[in-house]
């Protein structure tokens, strides 16, 4: 779990990067929209996540890797439903292989 | 600044498949600005690639690094350690950034991973637009500062062609006529006489028209 003061702060390059170093999935849980205490980074990491997912879609790995959920902060029973559909669902892809240089 | 934007994975692919070890350098000053080339798409990239090269169940080394200016030597020879471990060069600068890079790197195979498109502005967020064509020999004092080379479709110096309609141009209606701001900004600063002044026809010999240009400065060479 990577805690960021605000998905805002998220970019493609964060996501592409952690998946080539290894991770197979990468679940965004972000604010509601209207509560973003930012005013917009709640909307501004949706596009981001979904220019994440072009990219991986012309590199031909599946855009179910990544995951842009919009939970109220704290609430952890929605939290553990979520992980508990998103693990399975990224086990069931096939694995990205490990790259053995860096 | 220098506009461009990057270019599709797949030609990029078929450019550096040959190589086992390539070294993906960045620059983080025009390109930068414009989400082309600076250190994000660096990151991007490089890791696209590796993303790319994983799923084929290859395994190229594929190394980062970013310049603060690509074509100035000075900063050039930064990556001079890293070059030698790789095979070839990946570069996220723009033409002339590409080329010194091979200029400096010799015996280094130099690829560009951006198309280089224009010089202009970021007009707001995620928009950049295209206002100087480099003529050689501005004449935006005559214009309130707007451009008819490179903002008028025609490059119309005496005036607007007529076919403007509510501020967009004919030839592309998503852009602004170039005429139309023309008019505007120098009515707006109560200086409308600068039309009725006669601006010759545009000496394309100034521009690369004339051929690729140089600028040689005794007093700035060594
Ligand atoms: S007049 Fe020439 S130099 Fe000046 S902005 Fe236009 S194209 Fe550029
Ligand atoms: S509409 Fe305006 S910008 Fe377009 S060609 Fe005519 S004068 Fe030039």
């Amino acid at each position: 779990m990577v805690s960021i003061p605000c998905s805002g702060k998220i970019e493609a390059h964060h996501l592409l990067k952690t998946l080539a170093g290894g991770a197979q999935g990468v679940l965004i849980l972000a604010c509601a929209e209207k509560a973003c205490q930012y005013l917009e980074g709640s909307s501004r990491s949706r596009k981001r996540v979904d220019y994440a997912r072009e990219w991986l879609h012309k590199v031909g790995i599946s855009a179910e890797r990544l995951d842009f959920v919009r939970i109220p902060p704290m609430d952890r029973a929605a939290l553990e439903n979520l992980l508990r559909e998103f693990i399975p669902k990224i086990q069931s892809l096939e694995v990205i292989p490990a790259i053995a240089k860096a | 600044m220098i506009v461009a934007t990057l270019k599709e994975i797949d030609e990029i692919r078929k450019m550096i498949d040959r190589y086992d070890s390539v070294l993906v350098v960045g620059c983080d000053s025009c390109v930068a600005e414009c989400a082309a080339g600076g250190s994000r798409e660096t990151m991007l990239l490089a890791s696209a690639l590796k993303l790319s090269y994983m799923k084929d169940h290859q395994n190229p080394t594929i190394t980062e690094a970013v310049l603060d200016r690509q074509c100035v030597d000075d900063f050039i020879d930064q990556i001079a350690n890293q070059v030698p471990d790789h095979e070839a060069i990946l570069s996220l600068g723009c033409g002339a950034g590409v080329q010194a890079l091979a200029r400096v790197y010799r015996d280094k195979p130099v690829i560009p991973a951006l198309n280089t498109l224009f010089i202009g502005e970021t007009q707001s967020r995620g928009v950049w637009q295209e206002n100087c064509l480099g003529c050689g020999n501005c004449k935006l004092g005559f214009f309130g500062a707007v451009c008819p080379v490179a903002r008028c479709s025609k490059k119309l110096m005496n005036g607007p062609c007529g076919g403007s309609k509510g501020g967009r141009c004919e030839v592309h209606p998503e852009i602004s006529c170039g005429w139309d701001l023309i008019i505007r900004r120098l009515d707006a600063l109560g200086e409308l006489d600068r039309l009725t002044e006669y601006v010759p026809p545009v000496d394309w010999s100034t521009s690369h028209s004339g051929g690729p240009r140089k600028v040689i400065r005794e007093d700035q060479q060594p």
